[in-house]
């Protein structure tokens, strides 16, 4: 009887785990539209004041991670990888575009073409956001019942 | 030093003695040329050759020299490069000729530059040592060195304001317009206002931070108002300026005039009666 309960429990436990990491991407996705909208905030202030060297900049806003990751590689003047976030193509394209635009331009050619795309940035941390909490809900609950529904059918 | 160069134009470099490298000049396609020891010669993979051997820079290659010494931050050096320059991060200066776009009457960028001139900075210390004997041995007195460009102003204002800062201990505000001067040891006692003009650097230099002597590099006319203000309020000015003699100083401001004679060679020192110290 108890080794029922344990085994149940088991089989449970794992079908959330489950969910909790088909739900991984798009807590990737989110993490990443948040730090790089902080990141444009960022670079447009320093724009406004200080307008310290591209390298000098990333060097500062070092940390953990892929994103942490993805600035040293910027810092080091390579492509960027972007296959651990989980963005769609146009989301890539366009990443690659922002990235190859840092420091190329002066101070106001640099504003207008990053405070162009502090709105988007936005809406895509929001959307990313939003997807997040849904899919991850979902994605907890179908692990969920798909581990009830082993139960019953196994136990 | 010169980590900016493309690793085509970096790797010709090894064979020649980058203690002697005064200046590069790199043409989009044409030939690669050095200064080496006071002489121009063409460089080529193996090191200097004559002109059909020597490596012809693409004008990606400049381009790229150009981006990778503002650090791939235009904007961090707009300024400079509407002066027509910008510093590398090891006090290279590297001067660009290209197409200049103005806006509103006045410089908005060099667009398609497509000639670098880069000038490497040396510290050679007690260079200045002679000048240093002949005119500020008894105190600091305002002093001015004269020579066509390339000649080693800069380096040896560097050594002169080591030296006043190694046997006076005097405060010295260094007023590095470039950025060039501060490319070396200047002493325990020297402050750095870095590309700042001279104007607001030595007034916004002279009230915050009380300097004795304020050294600066390349006097042009407009700068002397400066220059008079400051020797006026009794703090000595060493500078140095493009002219080749004493006379053609737009201003006698100075106690004492040493003009270059060639590469690092002291020429005349003249000084202004009364002689200083």
């Amino acid at each position: 009887m108890w080794l029922k309960f344990i085994l149940s429990g088991l089989i449970i436990a794992f079908c959330v785990a489950l969910g909790y990491f088909a739900a991984e991407k798009y807590r990737a996705r989110k993490k990443f539209f948040a730090e790089l909208s902080a990141l444009n905030e960022a670079y447009l202030s320093e724009l406004s004041y200080a307008k310290k060297p591209i390298d000098v900049f990333l060097e500062e806003r070092k940390g953990k991670g892929d994103f942490a990751k993805l600035l040293q590689t910027l810092q080091r003047h390579e492509a960027p990888s972007l296959k651990n976030f989980h963005l769609t193509k146009e989301e890539e394209a366009d990443c690659r575009e922002y990235f190859s635009m840092l420091g190329r331009g002066d101070s106001a050619s640099q504003r207008a073409f990053f405070s162009s795309k502090t709105s988007l940035l936005a809406e895509k941390k929001q959307a990313a956001e939003k997807e997040s909490r849904s899919r991850s809900a979902l994605y907890l609950k179908l692990g969920l019942l798909a581990g009830l529904a082993f139960v019953i059918l196994i136990v | 030093m010169l980590d900016f160069l493309p690793a085509r134009l970096y790797g010709a470099l090894r064979n020649v003695n980058l203690n002697l490298l005064y200046e590069m000049r790199i043409r989009a396609d044409k030939p690669l040329s050095v200064n080496v020891g006071g002489k121009f010669s063409f460089l080529g993979e193996r090191g200097m050759c004559e002109k059909a051997a020597a490596l012809c820079p693409t004008s990606a290659e400049v381009e790229q020299t150009l981006l990778a010494a503002c650090g791939f931050s235009l904007y961090s050096v707009e300024n400079q490069i509407r002066q027509g320059f910008v510093t590398a991060s090891s006090g290279e200066r590297i001067g660009l000729a290209g197409t200049v776009v103005y806006e509103g009457g006045a410089v908005h960028t060099i667009r398609d530059v497509t000639s670098l001139c880069v000038r490497i900075p040396h510290e050679i210390k007690g260079c200045a040592e002679e000048i240093y004997r002949n005119c500020l041995a008894d105190g600091a007195c305002s002093l001015i060195v004269l020579s066509p460009p390339g000649e080693g102003k800069t380096t040896i204002l560097r050594d002169l304001c080591r030296l006043l800062s190694l046997r006076t201990n005097l405060n010295i505000l260094v007023c590095d317009e470039r950025g060039e001067l501060a490319a070396g040891d200047l002493g325990g006692t020297a402050d750095v206002i870095r590309f700042s003009e001279k104007e607001n650097a030595f007034t916004a230099g002279i009230r915050a931070m009380r300097p004795d002597v304020i050294v600066t590099d390349e006097l042009l006319p407009k700068d002397y108002a400066a220059v008079r203000r400051a020797t006026e309020s009794g703090i000595a000015v060493i500078a140095s300026a493009h002219l080749k003699r004493s006379e053609d100083v737009p201003e006698k401001l100075f106690d004492c005039y040493v003009s270059l004679d060639g590469l690092g060679r002291i020429g005349t020192i003249s000084r202004r009666a009364p002689i200083c110290g």
